[in-house]
């Protein structure tokens, strides 16, 4: 038997797997999406930096120009806030983050 | 018609798509279960490997830097199946030479090939496989088993010898190999 022939014997009686369901499981074992996610969070930061950027300017004495309402200041903390939880919990339930 | 891989890489990349990846696997699953077989010895063994290496793969999709997609595939199940055998980083079990001879069969007895190939080193088999069924040449198997080139050319050499006695039924053939 000559080298070629234990090669090409090999090859031919080397069979394709079929899947078998092979690839059901791979892709049941991969993470959920996170389609989402890096948008979500640089959202979540840029919201955090405009608020912390307004309660920072507002807080200076001599700043009169940008100087606002406390009430002003008071809608933009709570509609942060409330932006930037809503946000986590819409990708908490979107990718599965809270799943036990 | 299936899109290119690269194209099906890409969409993995830039969109998390799942039906590509899908479709990465479909693709390649046959060739990785059969290396990792001959590397393991164990069906049900390489399999589970191949499940983990798919994962890994899909983890570490933004590090494949182009080439051939099918190495990066066997270096990553290389790399768990080592990992799996307890040799974190050591390629010493494929890389030891097998001085044994192989198994002399009685006259007109002959195996199939699964049952020889059951009898070669994990080095000898591992090189034969990528060598005949993924046609690489020696210089490929070496950059991706990280092992020397001589050790590889023996390793094809000596698992061939050994294969020719085990399937030859011929007691001509038996008593040139035992010379």
């Amino acid at each position: 038997m000559q080298d070629d022939d234990i090669l090409n014997r090999i090859q031919s009686e080397t069979h394709y797997l079929a899947d078998e369901g092979f690839c059901d499981k791979v892709m049941t074992a991969l993470p959920k999406p996170q389609r989402y996610r890096r948008k979500v969070i640089g959202i979540s930061w840029s919201l955090g930096l405009l608020l912390g950027l307004v309660l920072w300017i507002s807080s200076g004495q001599g700043w009169t120009i940008f100087s606002l309402q406390p009430a002003v200041l008071l809608s933009t903390a709570t509609l942060s806030f409330w932006v930037v939880l809503g946000l986590f919990v819409f990708i908490a339930k979107d990718e599965g983050i809270l799943d036990i | 018609m299936m899109p290119a891989e690269s194209q099906l890489i890409g969409r993995v990349l830039a969109e998390d798509d799942r039906h590509a990846f899908r479709q990465l696997v479909l693709m390649h699953q046959s060739a990785v279960r059969l290396f990792l077989r001959r590397l393991l010895g164990d069906p049900g063994l390489a399999d589970d490997c191949a499940q983990e290496m798919w994962l890994i793969a899909y983890q570490k999709l933004s590090s494949y830097r182009g080439g051939s997609f099918r190495s990066w595939l066997f270096t990553i199940g290389l790399r768990k199946a080592l990992r799996m055998k307890g040799q974190q980083g050591r390629f010493d079990f494929l890389e030891t030479l097998d001085d044994r001879a192989a198994p002399t069969l009685p006259d007109g007895l002959r195996l199939d090939l699964e049952k020889a190939m059951q009898h070669l080193s994990t080095g000898e088999r591992t090189c034969l496989h990528l060598m005949s069924c993924e046609e690489m040449t020696h210089e490929d198997i070496s950059q991706l088993l990280n092992m020397p080139l001589g050790t590889v050319k023996s390793h094809i050499n000596r698992g061939k010898d050994k294969l020719r006695k085990l399937l030859s039924g011929s007691a001509e053939e038996k008593t040139h190999a035992r010379r």
